[in-house]
């Protein structure tokens, strides 16, 4: 079994390696090691567990060019698990970055061998830990941590460098014209969450603007140019609801939404509608044009769960991650997988299975 | 006189009181005239367990002593059929379920008026202290007992707690018993009873004892391919126990008893273990007031009359340091509060039949932040019928149970009512042989939690009650012989067990679960036990008891589903316990052992979630010293020799090999 992941790992490597089209140097990267893997060639999925079950989560690769899925890679390799609930992360350069929430770590693992460069333990930095949500930009690792605070890693030395507060709970960040969007969810105090997010300038880290949002903002994101943000709202009272971002900061709904990914010029969209207990769930899945802002039915050979959708701009293909079925339930213990869709976003054309359960952060190298 | 000692060392089901059981050893003055008596009284009890119709374990205090039982943990891992989850550690939270029907169906009593807790209906067994308790006893269906409260017999098993209790006018008072125990892991706990009476018709004690503990015992933690030495942080426990108990005998007819109790307890809370850290600033602050008055009175030999009343108050406070709250705490108070009254009586017209009535109302309520301030009235009732024929006992029990619930300034209000029925009858086929058979059936509903109906988004407010349905057939064989082999006792029962409209939580999107009637459990197993008592001469013998379990308890909600026929979580196929005493003239031994094979946390029974089985080993020695007026008992206690690291609730490692030595005095 050892024998077959390293023969598989090291074939991985090498189709990676030999695949590689950008080579382009970052600023402040320490190396930039040759033949880095590009989205065209494989995706990182990293999967969350269920601590409170004691099931682990870990880091799956999946390679394009042989259908085939390196599972738990971070495990074993290091031989140690990758930490509790592991919850973000970013390929950038030649290290991965990887935050866990519930160990509230940032393991940086060398992206050709995924073995562990450094372990920071983020309370010995700041007591506002708890990584969330990561991107990079410009040789540095931004992450938001749910104990308030956006932080900054530097690539170059490895170490955060600087940590601002922005407010309880941050959650999902995206880069938009040069400026970090942080959504400040407060969700540990509901039923008041939060209405605010914020903005901060990434060379300070000074935040720059706040502005109101709708009730309980969670996930930022960009897509044809444009910046929409989604807010989980409040149950059945109030829907959760994907928004457009103006440049006043004024906020315009554009679809009912409760999992929402970049589609090139298109926002993907999955709603799922509070019900209260013993009525028949809906699952709705649309389409949102960003030029035309037209709602369009997806119609989309649906997995059983969608719990993360990623859209890989190198390979021009979707990726949905998905919860397996256990009888009429999701299952929130058993190892789900990963529908692969062809480039008009319609018809699987392969399934990944994954090496461990939860909801799935996707990502590939990040230029 | 030989034969009554025996089954009181070497058998079971004594209900001595712990002053007397330095009495009880046999290296102790067993030519006392006093304690002779005492002998031939509990011979009378256990003889009456034989022919029980339905499962019945009991552990006294001389029990906890020759068995070598450390803790009440310890305690109920040597009950055949109980399924303990512990948290580890002095102050880790402790519950039990039975034969596979999970915790919420184990009610628990002390000094026989139960205990509730409404909000996650569970009971936390570690506020129970070994010293300061007389016997546990634990039933499964119904007790044979059929003068109690209608609530007594309104759950699937219960536990009874039994204090150490008042002395007998005819004991010398005062008295005074002061005990102190140390041992690893800072554990210090001191612990006094004071007992005074007329002699004549009023009598009172006081107990009180204080524990505090560190608990930062060290554990193995495998990660991967690596092992590493952890220490348990943020572990500590202080706690108190205070308690008044009196009795005022009104007439030769009528009986007065109060009692009032206080716990209090301020633990920190270590929590899951979390790979790579170990921050964590949990901070759990219990306050626990009851007062309860019964009065008994029995006007001739055909009537029996008794009523009971409590008020229970109960306060917790958690608070969690941790940056993700607002203002940087998580800050939660929770008070629940019980009014509870009982009527009941006993009426026997024949010679062999007895007909009881109980009537039972009590109010809960509860204040919490969570939860908009429910509240419950309960009103049962229910009638009994014992006959004894011959070598056939037979039970008939009915019990009406309407409930009503609500919250305040809420109209949605819901009501329950229910007709629970259970049959136990039990056989003695022959004359010559101490054998007898029993069988049983009993079908009761669990009434939902306030947690499971109210909680905001998690709870539904339309749960019906679990429904459980229990058989059982088992057998027991007793002798005694004036050989080396003194006694002998096998006890067997094997059972089938259905729980329906199991309340489980099911996810409704990516981010709400609630809860919902989903779910089924059937449970098919064996208990078994063995008691074996070996003369080895003249003020020495060999005592050995074996306990082991069998349970296939599997979830059969939905058929297709992952979780289809998968045993249910932490619920082990095989557990069992074994102790061997050594009693001798000079230093009394005992080796013991608990253990189980595998489970797993989680209801799919994910290869990875699988809890690995454990045997645990303990050592104890203990002897009793007396001088004049002052008796001093001795106790020292080896747990877990082998240092096994081992976990019975994922994550919460228990505590490695430890030390204590206990020193009592009694005065009188």
């Amino acid at each position: 079994m050892k024998k077959t992941l390293l023969f598989s790992s090291a074939l991985l490597c090498l189709a990676f390696t030999a695949c590689d089209k950008d080579n382009s140097s970052i600023e402040n990267e320490e190396q930039v090691i040759p033949g880095a893997p590009t989205a065209s060639q494989g995706v990182y999925v990293l999967t969350e567990g269920n601590f409170y079950t004691g099931v682990e989560g870990g880091l799956d690769v999946i390679n394009f060019s042989t259908n085939t899925v390196n599972q738990s890679v971070f495990k074993t390799t290091n031989g140690r698990t990758l930490g509790d609930t592991p919850q973000c992360g970013v390929a950038y350069g030649s290290k991965i970055y990887l935050g866990t929430s519930v160990s509230n770590t940032i393991e940086i693992i060398d992206r050709l061998t995924w073995k562990s460069i450094k372990q920071i333990k983020v309370s010995e930095v700041t007591e506002g830990g708890q990584p969330y949500s990561m991107i990079a930009h410009n040789g540095k690792v931004y992450m938001s941590l749910y104990g308030g605070n956006l932080a900054r890693l530097d690539t170059l030395t490895l170490s955060i460098d600087k940590v601002t507060p922005v407010g309880n709970n941050p959650d999902q960040i995206a880069l938009y014209k040069n400026k970090i969007y942080v959504p400040i969810s407060d969700g540990m105090n509901y039923p008041d969450v939060g209405k605010t997010a914020v903005v901060v300038d990434p060379q300070t880290m000074e935040v720059e603007h706040t502005f109101n949002t709708e009730l309980n903002p969670s996930q930022f994101l960009v897509a044809g140019g444009h910046l929409f943000l989604l807010c989980k709202g409040l149950y059945g009272s109030i829907p959760s609801a994907l928004y457009e971002v103006n440049d006043n900061y004024t906020l315009t709904e554009t679809a009912k939404a409760t999992l929402v990914a970049e589609y090139g010029d298109k926002v993907a969209i999955v709603n799922q509608p509070f019900v209260e207990a013993g009525e028949e769930p809906i699952t709705e899945y649309k389409l949102y044009n960003v030029n035309s802002k037209q709602l369009t039915d997806w119609n989309i050979e649906r997995p059983d769960y969608a719990n993360s959708i990623y859209y890989d701009k190198e390979a021009d293909c979707l990726l949905i991650a998905s919860y397996i079925m256990s009888g009429q339930y999701p299952s929130y213990v058993l190892p789900g997988y990963i529908n692969r869709y062809d480039k008009n976003g319609e018809h699987v054309v392969a399934k990944y299975e994954l090496g461990s359960a939860g909801r799935a952060s996707i990502f590939s190298l990040q230029k | 006189m030989r034969k009554p000692i025996s089954i009181l060392i070497g058998i079971t089901s004594i209900t001595s009181s712990a002053h007397s059981v330095g009495d009880l050893y046999y290296n102790s003055s067993l030519k006392d005239t006093t304690v002779l008596e005492e002998l031939e009284v509990t011979a009378v009890k256990t003889g009456d367990r034989l022919t029980v119709t339905s499962p019945v374990q009991e552990l006294s205090a001389l029990n906890f002593l020759t068995r070598g039982v450390t803790d009440i943990s310890d305690a109920m891992r040597r009950l055949p059929g109980v399924t303990l989850r512990d948290y580890g550690g002095a102050g880790g939270m402790k519950t039990i379920s039975v034969r596979g029907l999970g915790s919420q169906h184990t009610g628990v009593s002390y000094d026989g008026i139960p205990m509730s807790d409404v909000q996650s209906g569970q009971i936390d067994l570690s506020q129970f202290s070994l010293d300061n308790l007389s016997s546990i006893t634990l039933n499964v269906g119904d007790a044979d007992e059929i003068f109690t409260p209608a609530r007594t017999n309104s759950m699937a098993s219960s536990l009874n707690v039994k204090s150490i209790g008042i002395d007998d006018f005819s004991k010398r008072t005062p008295s005074l018993t002061l005990k102190l125990k140390g041992g690893s892991f800072g554990l210090i706990n001191p612990s006094l009873k004071f007992s005074l009476n007329n002699r004549k018709n009023l009598g009172m004690n006081i107990v009180g004892d204080f524990n505090s503990a560190d608990n930062g015992y060290g554990y193995k933690l495998k990660n991967g391919n690596q092992v590493t030495r952890e220490h348990r942080k943020n572990s500590g426990i202080k706690s108190g126990n205070a308690g008044w108990n009196g009795i005022w005998k009104l007439s030769s007819l009528s009986t007065l008893n109060a009692n009032l109790h206080t716990n209090i307890s301020y633990q920190h809370l270590p929590g899951p273990v979390i790979y790579y850290n170990t921050d964590n600033n949990e901070v759990l602050h219990k306050t626990n007031l009851f007062g309860q008055l019964s009065y008994n009175f029995q006007p001739n030999k055909i009537w029996m009359l008794e009523a009971k009343a409590k008020y229970d108050f109960a306060r917790t406070h958690y608070t969690d340091v941790k940056s993700i709250y607002p203002g940087g705490v998580l800050d939660r108070k929770y008070l629940q509060q019980e009014e509870y009254f009982t009527a009941s009586a006993f009426y026997r017209p024949l010679s062999g039949l007895s007909l009881s009535y109980a009537t039972d109302y009590w109010h809960n309520s509860l204040s919490s932040p969570t939860i908009e301030s429910p509240y419950r009235n309960s009103w049962l009732n229910s009638i009994s019928a014992k006959w004894n024929y011959r070598k056939l006992t037979a039970i008939f029990r009915g019990l009406f149970s309407l409930i009503y619930d609500s919250q305040k300034n809420e109209t949605q209000k819901s009501h329950i009512f229910r007709f629970s029925p259970s049959i136990s009858i039990s056989f003695k086929p022959l004359d010559s042989e101490l054998w007898s058979l029993r069988g049983s059936f009993k079908r009761i509903m669990r009434m939902p939690t306030f947690n499971e109906l109210y909680y905001e988004h998690y709870g539904t407010i339309n749960l019906n009650p679990e429904n459980t349905t229990q058989f059982n057939i088992g057998t027991t064989w007793r002798k005694y012989t004036d050989g080396v082999l003194r006694s002998i006792e096998l006890k067997g029962d094997g059972y089938y067990n259905i729980v329906s409209n199991k309340i489980v939580a099911v996810p409704y999107n990516l981010f709400l679960w609630t809860m919902t009637n989903l779910g089924k459990v059937e449970a098919l197993g064996a208990d078994c036990s063995m008691n074996i008592d070996f003369a080895l001469g003249s003020q020495w013998s060999l005592i050995y008891n074996l306990g082991y379990s069998y349970q296939r308890a599997a979830t059969k909600s939905e058929k297709g589903a992952v979780e289809w026929n998968k045993q249910i979580p932490y619920t082990p196929l095989n557990s069992g316990s074994t102790s061997l005493t050594l009693m001798n003239p000079w230093v009394n031994l005992v080796l013991h052992s608990v253990g189980c094979s595998s489970r797993y946390s989680t209801t799919a029974n994910v290869p990875s979630t699988r809890i690995g089985g454990y045997a645990e080993f303990g050592l104890s020695l203990f002897r009793e010293f007396t001088l004049r007026n002052i008796r001093l008992e001795a106790r020292g206690d080896i747990a877990n020799i082998f240092d096994k690291t081992y976990e019975i609730v994922a994550r919460y490692p228990m505590p490695g090999r430890s030390f204590s030595i206990s020193l009592a005095f009694h005065l009188n």
